[in-house]
């Protein structure tokens, strides 16, 4: 029985994940269309929106070319490991109070270790493909998120100094008094810049830079398999940007309803108010705004920028973002022992 | 017919920068600004802090003042244990038969724990 609650549990963060990934593909495509001045997909279903259906539809359908040299298993495998250590990532995350499939110790940790591991998928995939594009679109792409995961990482140290716990829940309810935003604000945009590169997103999206490798590691997959990596592409974008939200915005905490509360000076006298005020400052929904808010900024930068040179990327990342961070690291812990914030022990509260 | 040759002296000089006007505020503005926005971060931290430490030192005295209650219960808890356990021995064995050889109360070093424990 529990087997099968835990299957259930499974699904219903699954389904949606993988719902919200269809969608976020359609807004995409609707708002780079708007930026640019098209009219953007507008046939199947209403303004639409079911022009993901169609297209996962038409792509399952299709008939899969594997090439004659290829490593047939692990040219199989790789997107399938991409995509399964992008979708274990929402395992960790708070959706609201009590809302989550798993509440790990070392929740964070969890997250930057398997988003680690689906950078495997990408070599194996590029690798078995036994093309030239394919193999120089994995290199480049291994090479860039291994770079800028250093990033991510060396941010979510400070984050976790200021909060002092790898567990998500405990980082996100210690942003009651405020928003780890404002605080380490240069640090949330060198964490952005960051999270756009690891998810291979323009204007760092080298690895399947279509002038130079066709559609880089991805050239040789077709049909259902080239779904996987799309998935797995979209799926990590929504996490990486909930991971962002979880952050630095205070994840399901509505930042508003606190600001108000505590500029009105709102008591707690009446207890149906009190109540009302606890679920709307601590929905959801709070954390679908921010992320798709987020999801937007992607979708922004993607149809602003133009796409950079590849040692352009890594200088930025080795000589520019380490550096501030590098030097935040330094810098943030004197803060915190100067101004006596360092956070309670967790077993404390 | 002849050939398209460049004109007379080469083509002039392509002027690759753009003179677009500067917009928005000098960046030690926007520097200003960012610390500005962190120094009330750090502001309204520094307070979320002291909170929690308050909320941290108010449940570590209310575990103390309820020290006796929690023991208490502990000890009863062992106890009924104690008891259960000598029953289900004399169901088993048939007699009151003593597991050590002593006739001093030996502390149980093993419990039966209910099969769902939460924290």
């Amino acid at each position: 029985m529990s087997n099968i609650i835990s299957i259930i549990q499974g699904l219903l963060v699954i389904v949606p994940a993988l719902i919200s990934v269809a969608f976020v593909t359609i807004s995409e495509r609707k708002v780079m269309a708007s930026m640019q001045r098209r009219v953007g997909p507008n046939a199947v279903g209403y303004y639409g929106l079911l022009q993901a259906f169609a297209d996962a539809l038409k792509l399952l359908l299709k008939e899969y070319v594997a090439p004659t040299q290829a490593n047939i298993i692990l040219f199989f495998l790789g997107p399938v490991i991409t995509l399964i250590f992008a979708l274990l990532g929402y395992l960790v995350i708070p959706y609201a109070p009590g809302t989550f499939i798993s509440d790990h110790r070392l929740g964070i940790f969890f997250m930057l270790a398997v988003s680690a591991i689906a950078t495997y998928g990408i070599l194996l995939a590029g690798w078995s493909a036994n093309s030239k594009y394919a193999f120089l679109g994995s290199l480049r792409s291994t090479a860039q998120l291994i770079s800028y995961e250093l990033i991510l990482s060396s941010v979510l140290l400070l984050v976790i100094l200021l909060t002092g716990s790898l567990n998500v829940i405990t980082i996100v309810e210690s942003q009651k008094a405020v928003s780890l935003l404002l605080p380490l604000l240069p640090l949330f945009i060198v964490f952005f810049i960051g999270s756009i590169a690891e998810t291979n997103r323009a204007p760092f999206d080298l690895a399947e830079a279509e002038s130079e490798l066709v559609s880089g590691f991805m050239t040789e997959h077709s049909a259902s398999i080239f779904v996987f990596f799309f998935l797995a592409e979209y799926a990590s974008i929504i996490l990486i940007c909930i991971l962002n939200s979880i952050l630095f915005f205070g994840g399901y905490l509505s930042i508003i309803v606190f600001s108000i509360i505590s500029l009105l000076d709102l008591s707690r006298e009446d207890t149906l108010f009190h109540v009302l005020i606890s679920i709307i400052s601590s929905s959801p929904i709070n954390l679908a705004v921010k992320t798709s808010i987020l999801v937007f900024v992607f979708i922004w930068v993607r149809a602003s920028f133009p796409r950079i040179r590849f040692d352009q990327l890594m200088s930025v990342c080795w000589l520019v973002l380490l550096p501030i961070t590098i030097a935040y690291v330094i810098l943030l812990p004197c803060v915190v022992s100067g101004l006596l914030i360092n956070p309670v022990n967790i077993s404390l509260l | 017919m002849p050939q398209d040759m460049p004109p007379q002296g080469g083509y002039l000089p392509v002027q690759y920068k753009r003179n677009i006007p500067a917009r928005g505020f000098r960046p030690i503005y926007y520097l200003i600004g960012m610390h500005l926005i962190m120094g009330y971060g750090y502001y309204k931290l520094f307070y979320g802090v002291r909170e929690q430490y308050e909320l941290a030192r108010e449940k570590m005295w209310g575990r103390i003042h309820i020290m006796p209650l929690l023991q208490a219960e502990e000890d009863r808890d062992q106890a009924r244990r104690y008891f259960a356990d000598k029953a289900r021995e004399k169901e088993l064995l048939g007699t009151d038969a003593k597991i050590y050889n002593s006739d001093r109360f030996v502390r149980p070093t093993f419990t039966y724990t209910p099969s769902k424990v939460t924290q």
